[in-house]
């Protein structure tokens, strides 16, 4: 238990964080961000736009001075981030080490491994248009003992989930399609084909996906879509809605604006 | 006058205000009254004041310090001017003069002493700054506790090498000031009491020779009183009362006893004038811990985490002045949910904890609550904390929730 005595920090421009939607005033924040999301910052993060901020808006030449160094001598971003996360004194030495060696463990991954789970974070963050970018980047590597056929399948179905959530339907189902091809066993991407086609019936699919909705399995996805509409229902977004429909025009339009700016904001980070 | 300017030392009295710049010998002397021509808008101060007294058509203010002090701004005399208004323009007079007379028009410091500083004084000094186009870092305040303290510090050591008492009789009456010096620590303290001795003496009685009679008779058993069992290195006399002494041979004799004697008429200026020059001063000549009315007489504290280590932060230092003692710091909260003061009386050994419960803030993840933290003192006993939820940027977005609380310390 204790209280961390923070220093008064100038920020004027905050750094922006697209990845995440926000902007840091802080290097509190900054430190925060580094620590819970290595997958975002771990390649190129530390810039000249990250150094610049903090040299200027938080007021710290020195580490600024020694981030420049470090970068023009080809210093790994590791260490980087490191020496940001000890300057601050945010975390303590353990969480430092703790951090170091969560780096470690994902530089160890297979880079297809690393890159896959670096797209899967961005699709966590709703950044579907970055995710989209590094699964297509995934897809051309040159198939080894960890790049099989099972591996493509997965990463073509993460690619159809972005397209999915970005209303793309049709993408969407030729990426399903081909991670099919990669692995006919998996019955689970029949099913998302299924859901494709019910949100789009106008969308032409493959007879032998046809042939596979079987009346069985209809019912069972069919009480899936159902469970998932109850869920939407329930949820705190719909209710955040309803309730401002029950209020007045007045207070009604000034909350709606909002909405739809943080809509918009949430649609242009997807892409 | 220094080089770049003024630095002005002024007592401010009911009847009398005197005014002492830094390097100048001169005094000068003002009654406290103001006057001017109902219907032009020029004041006047000084011995113009009673000519305005004569003719019809003029007004003449005096006793408005009480009026200025007063909590309801609004209140007005038979005029039509509010106390604040009238000390206003009476101040910016008073300055007029001294910088006329001194050829300069800049002012580094103006230190205005009082027999109290409270905090309603205070707003209302804070506002004549403003009206004379004083900076308010070149601004303040003191005691005559504490220009007491600073005029005897610039006298000669062997003045103050034991305790120094200080009789004032004027036309508030009678009080006693003393000073004590606590050598050893890392920094010498020097605290001053001061009283009213509540013995019925006044000025009244110096106009009969019955009256002066029993006026030494009671200041004798007075200083009896108060100078019996203690160790004295000299004794002060200011104020109207003391400027002759021959009533009071008496009084005289039992102060004298293997003790230096020093009249001083214009003690508490001259202190006030010598802070002012202490805080241009590149390096203080004053270099002690000052315990008076108008300081502070506990140190408050709370222990933070810095550099991963825990630490005292002293929030507020015995010894400052209550009114300059504000700060404002931010803290993140980790796996904490109150605050914790620590206060540390001058006089007393214990440690006293104080905890402020951070009800009312939103449940976050740990670390991720920053809270600004502003003290201030609305007297020198009684602190003023403000704590207020920031939130953790765009991360966590800050409620501006506000817990404020009231410590006598």
């Amino acid at each position: 238990m204790s209280l961390i005595l923070c220093r008064m920090e100038p920020v004027r421009n905050p750094f922006e964080v697209p990845e995440l939607g926000v902007h840091l005033h802080s290097s509190q924040e900054l430190c925060y961000v580094i620590y819970n999301n290595p997958l975002l910052v771990m390649d190129d993060f530390v810039d000249n736009r990250l150094i610049q901020f903090i040299r200027k808006d938080l007021n710290m030449e020195p580490l600024a001075e020694k981030l420049e160094n470090w970068k023009r001598s080809g210093e790994s971003s590791d260490n980087m981030l490191l020496l940001i996360l000890t300057h601050c004194q945010y975390y303590t030495s353990a969480e430092v080490s703790q951090y170091r060696q969560t780096l470690i463990d994902y530089r160890k991954k297979h880079p297809a491994e690393y890159g896959k789970e670096r797209a899967d974070y961005l699709f966590g963050k709703k950044q579907y248009g970055r995710a989209i970018r590094l699964y297509e980047k995934l897809l051309e590597m040159e198939p080894d003992l960890v790049i099989n056929d099972h591996f493509f399948s997965r990463v073509l179905c993460c690619l159809g989930a972005c397209q999915a959530r970005l209303f793309r339907f049709e993408k969407a189902y030729q990426a399903y399609d081909r991670a099919y091809s990669y692995d006919r066993q998996n019955e689970g991407i029949i099913e998302k084909i299924y859901y494709l086609k019910s949100f789009e019936p106008n969308m032409p699919i493959a007879q032998r996906y046809q042939a596979a909705f079987t009346n069985a399995r209809q019912d069972k996805w069919e009480k899936r879509i159902m469970e998932a509409k109850t869920k939407g229902q329930e949820s705190e977004a719909v209710k955040e809605l309803d309730e401002l429909f029950l209020k007045d025009q007045a207070q009604r339009l000034p909350g709606a604006s909002a909405m739809v700016k943080k809509w918009k904001k949430e649609y242009r980070g997807m892409l | 006058m220094s080089v770049n300017g003024l630095v002005i030392g002024l007592d401010l009295c009911d009847s009398y205000t005197q005014v002492a710049c830094g390097g100048n010998e001169k005094i000068w002397m003002f009654p406290t009254v103001i006057g001017k021509k109902k219907e032009e808008d020029g004041w006047r101060i000084g011995q113009d004041v009673y000519l305005e007294k004569l003719s019809d058509d003029g007004i003449v203010a005096r006793g408005f310090l009480s009026y200025a002090w007063k909590k309801d701004p609004a209140a007005v005399n038979e005029f039509g001017f509010t106390g604040q208004e009238l000390l206003q323009h009476f101040l910016k007079q008073v300055i007029a003069k001294v910088k006329q007379e001194q050829n300069t028009e800049r002012i580094l410091q103006l230190v205005v002493t009082l027999p109290e500083v409270n905090s309603q004084i205070m707003d209302c000094l804070l506002y004549c700054a403003d009206y004379l186009d004083v900076p308010r870092n070149r601004f303040h305040v003191i005691s005559y506790s504490e220009s007491f303290l600073y005029y005897i510090l610039s006298q000669k050591k062997e003045v103050w090498t034991n305790q120094v008492a200080l009789f004032d009789f004027s036309k508030a009456g009678l009080w006693y000031y003393e000073m004590r010096v606590q050598r050893g620590g890392r920094q010498a303290m020097v605290t001053a009491d001061c009283q009213q001795i509540e013995n019925g003496l006044t000025l009244d009685l110096l106009d009969t020779f019955s009256g002066m009679k029993q006026a030494d008779r009671m200041l004798y058993i007075c200083g009896e009183r108060m100078l019996s069992k203690k160790l004295f290195s000299a004794i002060l006399l200011t104020g109207k009362g003391f400027e002759k002494t021959d009533w009071s041979s008496g009084f005289m004799k039992l102060i004298g006893k293997r003790r230096k004697v020093y009249a001083e008429s214009h003690l508490y200026v001259k202190g006030a004038a010598l802070k002012a020059a202490d805080f241009v001063a590149e390096e203080t000549a004053f270099p002690y811990i000052m315990i008076c009315e108008g300081r502070l007489k506990a140190t408050v504290s709370m222990e933070v985490l810095h550099d991963e280590r825990l630490t005292q932060l002293v929030v507020a230092a015995s010894g400052d002045s209550w009114y300059e003692a504000k700060s404002i710091m931010e803290f993140i909260l980790d796996q904490q949910n109150e605050l914790v003061l620590q206060v540390q009386p001058v006089d007393a050994k214990g440690i006293r904890q104080i905890k402020i419960p951070l009800e009312g803030f939103p449940p976050r993840p740990n670390r991720t609550t920053r809270i600004r933290v502003r003290v201030a003192f609305s007297d020198e006993k009684t602190m003023v904390i403000a704590i207020q939820d920031k939130g953790f940027g765009e991360l966590f977005p800050a409620s501006d929730a506000i817990i404020r609380k009231e410590i006598e310390i």
